[in-house]
């Protein structure tokens, strides 16, 4: 071979030596917690095998998931809404993960039939009212938030969140596309102020008294009570509700794994993914970042179970998934910002 | 027959669809120093940046001992044929001390050294070897330009109004000893300059140019005396221009004549007359009056009405003292004035 | 071949920077699956809107922060002005968005301001008035107070470089010097004014971060929005390319501003500005008219993040932050000296060649600054990821051996994506450097036998030092402060500063992301503040040094 291509291929090799690590699974998150750094480090401790990780935006780490194609060194896509794993399951990145363990430990709704992916943990789309200025039997639906008597009384953030996107998805499921557009107005009308800011900080305006009603991430407001003395005064200001406990229940969305078919390590990728529903990790994902586990009997936490009981809303996932572009042109034709 | 240092050859440039530079032909001997006069954007100091390759050459040919250095389908790299450039900013490197600004044009070995220090030297630049330029007067940085210029031993050297910046009383001494300096060493010199007195003081031959084209080129005395047009002798002085007509070989004028050449017998023409070269005396020649007197120095310029009624400037030296409405009588000098054309 | 080595290679790297771009430009023909349409009819109006007003307020509150700080500074002498003379340039080490995330958190309705005025008053939310920080307005007063030292490095520099005889003539002829400066200085400072405000303009054009939490949708959020939330890559990078168009016209102002009024300094040496010193009150007023931006720009956010990290920081600090640092730098340092020799290449080849084709080069390098790292960042995927493949197939069939994405997949991506987002900004710097070097500098040097090569090393690079420091200076600040594009191409376990403070914030914990906030503007600090020494050393000799 002559001298030219020799050097090449030396940086090639150089370069490449760089990824031959000995037994490792590749990982591109769109979460972003810290408490999954622990999950990592203890699936090492226990497997011998080591994490590389990329953390992203979602659709960019989808967007870079296609541009490398068949060459792409990620095992796992991970990503906190069903949205958009119905998104990455459409463009056919997924591979079929088949383990018994897995379809033993996650429920048949929060997973995907042919094992394209499977949820990890749940969270729950909840209210947090005003403890001086809402009633404390006030029942609640999010119906209820676009009724005129929470005029100027309603806060939530944008709706480029997918968690709003994916309630909305749900709203379209229950409701039919025209109800759920009128829903969405109403809701818009109600605002007490332009969508800004983090799911936090709605519940934030709510203790500070700019507004009555708060949509929220469940595990958002369990870490404020866990949080600082500033955000433990915030929270002892509000209550949870639970909304549609008389109906279809609350709606939770979940964040879940697939295995990709591009994985150069499929066998290490559902081992990872089996760790992750393990008790001991289930136990990190309750009580680490107080989302629900997606594992029946798993332990719950003390937060959570201050946060109290309650009905989910039992829609597969795939649902208001596919619902998602549908619910983002209503939300931009309603004005919801 | 010897080549000559530098030679052009039908160059003619143009910026976009303006001509800048129009057929020009010219040569400088070794030794030699051509002055390009004319007002500017007549194209002067593009001819020098031809020369120099820092402006391609599209038409024509430039050749420096001989050899071609540019053409339309030949350019040589401006650091490639020794050709020295002096700018009318001087253009030293701001960065650079004096010794490291003359050096630069050497190759880089212990023999340069010396080189160096003896051009500062001829410069009269010894004490400011490590100045840095800006710290130097206009004068000085001229001169350790032109020392710089000189190192590589270039065997043309071109000037763009290097003089222009300094000061009339510094500007004169300068020159001389610069141009002195490239005399002595063989170079042939090109320099622009849109003064006249400095073009005719300074050079062996001076070119005229008018957009883009060269006039007249010829010695001082040559194109100051027998100017190619009215407004080339106008631009060294002032002038007479009378009317004649031929006769017997000789134009006639009211003063005095002036050979005719070629020129056909009892046509009418234009003689151009320079006021020096008319003689005033109380006795001698065409009567007339002084109508207007200025003080020039060393010399007075009088406006005399002949009796014909044209009107002449003559000088003539101060130390006569006339004045408004003193007799006088002219007479043109002995080959003094020249025809203009038609 | 000699005369057109450099011109091509300038057209090369302007190209190879350009591609990202094309990339993009490449979508406006697409079909974008009605998304197009569905933008027009809703949101595309608002986004214009805002994005017009954005960059003209902006643009007004840029110009006025750094061209009357700039001229305060320079020709006047006042309490405090030897210190404000640098610290005008603080407010660049803070990244937008974490002066966004500051100011939001200070003056929203449950932030400490507000709680502080219901606490003393007892009032309750419809008892008062106090202005929405998450809006319009908000967003112009953050970006201008973060974006205004753009424009006094650039005017400041400029008044420097003004014969003092200009504005003295100007005061013989009648003018006071208010007239002076308005119809001398200003006039005379323009090309470098325009400079620094394009700088700003196309920062504020490229933000993301910071406006999308002040709640207001431009260009930038719409395409992101577009892309994330309406799926459509496609129509995002339509819209990248309306917002191309817009920063095209921008940049052809600029250079044409730039062009019309090039002149060198007429006298070679300046004589040392006369300066006026205001005293009493006056002195006081300029005094704080120059400190407020400091104030606003750099110290509030500062010391909110000081607070914040008191009482909440970022528990993994120390060891943690030690590695973020280090990549921080390690990036910054590469991508700022790539992109000084880059822009030096190919200002360098635009100055040997002046033609049609290499101004069209600089244009086209130049305009990555104005679009977000996030569509600079698919951009860069698309080629790197299409030469990896190439590579793995010759690979395999020659040695039977694929490398995987070693480019795409590797500090490359991450690399070239910065020179695209910023070369822009080397490259003002560089190019307006060697404008100022006279051009008979480098026709004396070549007809002293120096080739082009040797021009650039022994006489424009040691001429540029100072400009080469600052364009160095800015990119690595840049870099270290930018997030979109790295979040994107960055290879495995790769975080930095601003990742890090980015997890945290979005995952919205901003008292612990406080920490990583000051860690990003201590690293960036560094070369602000040498910066800003560099350029007090570059005022002009005093009078009596000079000697005729």
């Amino acid at each position: 071979m002559d001298s030219k291509k020799t050097v090449v291929f030396g940086v090639m090799l150089l370069v490449a030596a760089t990824s031959f690590a000995a037994e490792v699974v590749n990982v591109y998150s769109a979460r972003h917690y810290d408490t999954d750094d622990v999950l990592y480090e203890n699936f090492t401790t226990e497997t011998g095998i080591e994490v590389n990780l990329i953390e992203g935006n979602s659709d960019a780490l989808l967007a870079r998931l296609e541009r490398e194609g068949d060459l792409s060194p990620a095992d796992v896509f991970m990503t906190v809404d069903a949205g958009r794993l119905f998104q990455a399951e459409q463009r056919g990145i997924f591979a079929p993960a088949r383990s018994r363990l897995l379809e033993q430990r996650v429920p048949a709704r929060l997973r995907h039939p042919d094992g394209l992916w499977f949820g990890l943990s749940k969270r729950a789309r909840i209210l947090l009212v005003s403890r001086e200025r809402v009633a404390e039997d006030k029942v609640l639906s999010y119906e209820d938030l676009a009724k005129p008597e929470w005029k100027d009384r309603v806060l939530i953030r944008s709706s480029s969140n997918v968690y709003n996107q994916s309630l909305v998805g749900s709203m379209i499921a229950a409701h039919g596309e025209a109800k759920a557009e009128e829903w969405c107005r109403g809701l818009v009308a109600n605002m007490a102020r332009t969508p800004q800011g983090g799911d936090r900080d709605q519940i934030r305006g709510v203790a500070a008294g700019e507004a009555d009603v708060a949509v929220a991430n469940s595990y958002y407001f369990a870490h404020m009570l866990n949080g600082s003395p500033e955000d433990r005064a915030v929270a002892a200001k509000v209550r949870v509700v639970f909304p549609n406990q008389g109906d279809r229940g609350t709606h939770v969305n979940i964040s879940g794994i697939g295995v990709l078919k591009s994985a150069p390590n499929p066998r290490n990728a559902v081992r990872f993914i089996e760790y992750l529903t393990s008790d001991a990790a289930q136990k990190v994902f309750a009580g680490g970042n107080y989302e629900y586990p997606v594992v029946q009997g798993a332990d719950r936490t003390e937060t959570l179970d201050r946060l109290g009981d309650f009905e989910e809303d039992v829609l597969n996932a795939s649902v208001f998934g596919n619902n998602n572009q549908a619910a983002v042109r209503m939300m931009d034709r309603a004005g919801w910002r | 027959m010897s080549v000559a240092r530098l030679s052009l050859g039908g160059v003619t440039h143009r910026f976009g669809s303006i001509a800048a530079v129009r057929d020009i032909d010219l040569y400088v001997d070794s030794g030699e120093v051509v002055c390009l006069l004319g007002p500017s954007g007549s194209g002067k100091s593009t001819l020098l940046r031809l020369i120099a390759g820092l402006e391609r050459l599209r038409v024509g040919r430039i050749e420096v001992d001989g050899s071609e250095v540019a053409s339309p389908k030949h350019h040589e790299a401006p650091e490639r044929r020794s050709v020295g450039f002096m700018f009318q900013d001087y253009a030293l490197f701001p960065h650079l001390d004096a010794r490291a600004n003359v050096a630069f044009g050497l190759p880089r070995e212990p023999s340069s050294d010396g080189l160096v220090e003896e051009l500062i030297e001829r410069v009269g630049m010894t004490g400011f070897a490590s100045a840095m330029p800006h710290t130097l007067s206009g004068g000085q940085q001229q001169r350790i330009a032109l020392a710089r210029a000189l190192a590589p031993e270039p065997r043309v050297m071109l000037l763009d109004e290097p003089f222009s910046g300094l000061e009339p009383r510094l500007r004169e001494d300068v020159r001389s000893t610069t141009l002195a300096l490239l005399r002595d060493r063989g170079v042939a010199t090109l320099m622009v300059t849109h003064d006249p007195v400095e073009a005719l003081g300074a050079a062996d031959r001076v070119g005229v140019m008018r957009e883009g084209r060269l006039v007249q080129i010829d010695t001082p005395a040559e194109v100051y005396n027998r100017s190619a047009n009215r407004e080339i002798a106008e631009g060294f002085g002032p002038i007479n221009v009378l009317v004649g007509v031929v006769q017997g070989g000789f134009a006639l004028t009211a003063v005095g004549k002036v050979k005719a050449g070629e020129v056909k017998e009892g046509a009418g023409v234009s003689v151009l007359v320079r006021p020096e070269a008319i003689e005033i005396s109380d006795v001698v020649g065409v009567a007339g009056r002084v109508t207007a007197s200025i003080q020039e120095g060393g010399t007075s310029r009088l406006t005399v009405i002949l009796d014909d009624g044209t009107q002449i400037e003559v000088r003539e030296l101060s130390i006569h003292r006339r004045r408004m409405g003193d007799s006088v009588f002219l007479r043109l000098a002995e080959g003094c004035g020249s025809l203009l054309d038609a | 071949m000699r005369g057109i080595a450099w011109p091509l290679a300038g057209s090369l790297v302007a190209a190879w920077v350009a591609v990202p771009i094309m990339v993009v430009l490449a979508s406006v023909g697409a079909d974008s699956d009605g998304v197009w349409a569905h933008l027009a009819s809703t949101v595309l109006p608002g986004y214009i809107r805002n994005t017009v007003l954005l960059a003209l307020g902006v643009a007004v509150g840029t110009f006025v922060l750094g061209v009357g700080s700039a001229w305060l500074v320079t020709m006047c002498r006042f309490p405090g002005q030897r210190v404000l003379w640098w610290a005008l340039l603080l407010p660049l080490a803070i990244p937008a968005y974490l002066s966004a995330y500051a100011y939001s958190d200070l003056l929203q309705f449950s932030g400490p301001v507000q709680t502080g005025l219901r606490d003393a008053f007892g009032w309750i939310r419809a008892d008062y008035w106090f202005p929405q920080v998450r809006s319009l307005g908000g967003a112009i007063a953050i970006l201008s107070f973060g974006l205004y030292p753009y424009v006094y490095l650039a005017s400041r520099s400029a008044f420097l470089e003004q014969s003092m005889c200009a504005l003295e003539v100007g005061r013989t002829l009648g003018g006071g010097p208010w007239n002076g400066f308005r119809r001398i200085a200003l006039p005379l400072a323009r090309p470098s004014i325009v400079a620094g405000l394009s700088l700003a303009l196309m920062e504020t054009l490229a933000e993301f971060g910071a406006v999308d939490y002040l709640a207001v949708d431009t260009f930038a959020t719409g395409i992101f929005r577009t892309w994330m939330t309406r799926g459509s890559l496609t129509a995002a990078a339509q819209l990248s390319a309306c917002l191309l168009g817009l920063v095209g016209i921008l940049i052809l102002i600029e250079r044409s501003a730039r062009r019309r009024a090039r002149f060198f300094s007429a006298t070679h040496r300046h004589r040392a500005l006369a300066t006026v010193r205001l005293r009493g009150v006056r002195g006081a007023v300029a005094a704080m008219a120059c400190a407020l931006p400091v104030v606003l720009g750099f110290a509030v956010p500062v010391l909110r993040f000081i607070d914040l990290s008191a009482t909440g920081g970022d528990r993994r600090a120390g060891e943690l932050f030690v590695e973020l640092a280090r990549n921080s730098m390690l990036v910054g340092l590469t991508a700022a000296a790539l992109a000084a020799a880059l822009a030096l290449v190919v200002a360098y080849a635009g100055r040997l060649d002046p033609s049609p084709a290499s101004r069209f080069t600089g244009w086209l390098a130049g305009l990555g600054y104005a679009i977000p790292g996030g569509v600079i960042a698919i951009g860069v995927l698309a080629p790197l990821t299409w030469l990896d493949h190439r590579l793995n197939d010759w690979g395999q069939a020659a040695f039977d051996f694929a490398p995987g994405l070693i480019l795409s997949g590797s500090v490359v991506a991450v690399l070239l994506g910065y020179q695209t987002r910023f070369l822009a900004l080397a490259l003002s710097l560089i190019e307006a450097g060697l404008g100022r070097i006279r051009p008979s500098i480098d026709d004396a040097a070549r007809t002293l036998g120096a080739t082009p090569g040797r021009l650039l090393r022994q006489v424009h690079v040691p001429l540029l030092r100072g400009t080469t420091f600052a364009a160095l200076a800015l990119v690595f600040v840049e870099v270290i402060k930018e997030l979109p594009a790295t979040l994107i191409l960055r290879p495995f376990n790769f975080e930095t500063l601003a990742v890090r403070v980015y997890q945290l914030a979005s995952d919205e914990r901003l008292a612990e992301a406080s920490t990583g906030a000051l860690a990003i503007i201590a690293v960036g600090l560094v070369p602000v503040v040498i910066l800003s020494r560099l350029q007090q050393g570059a005022r002009p000799a005093a009078a009596d040094e000079v000697s005729e």
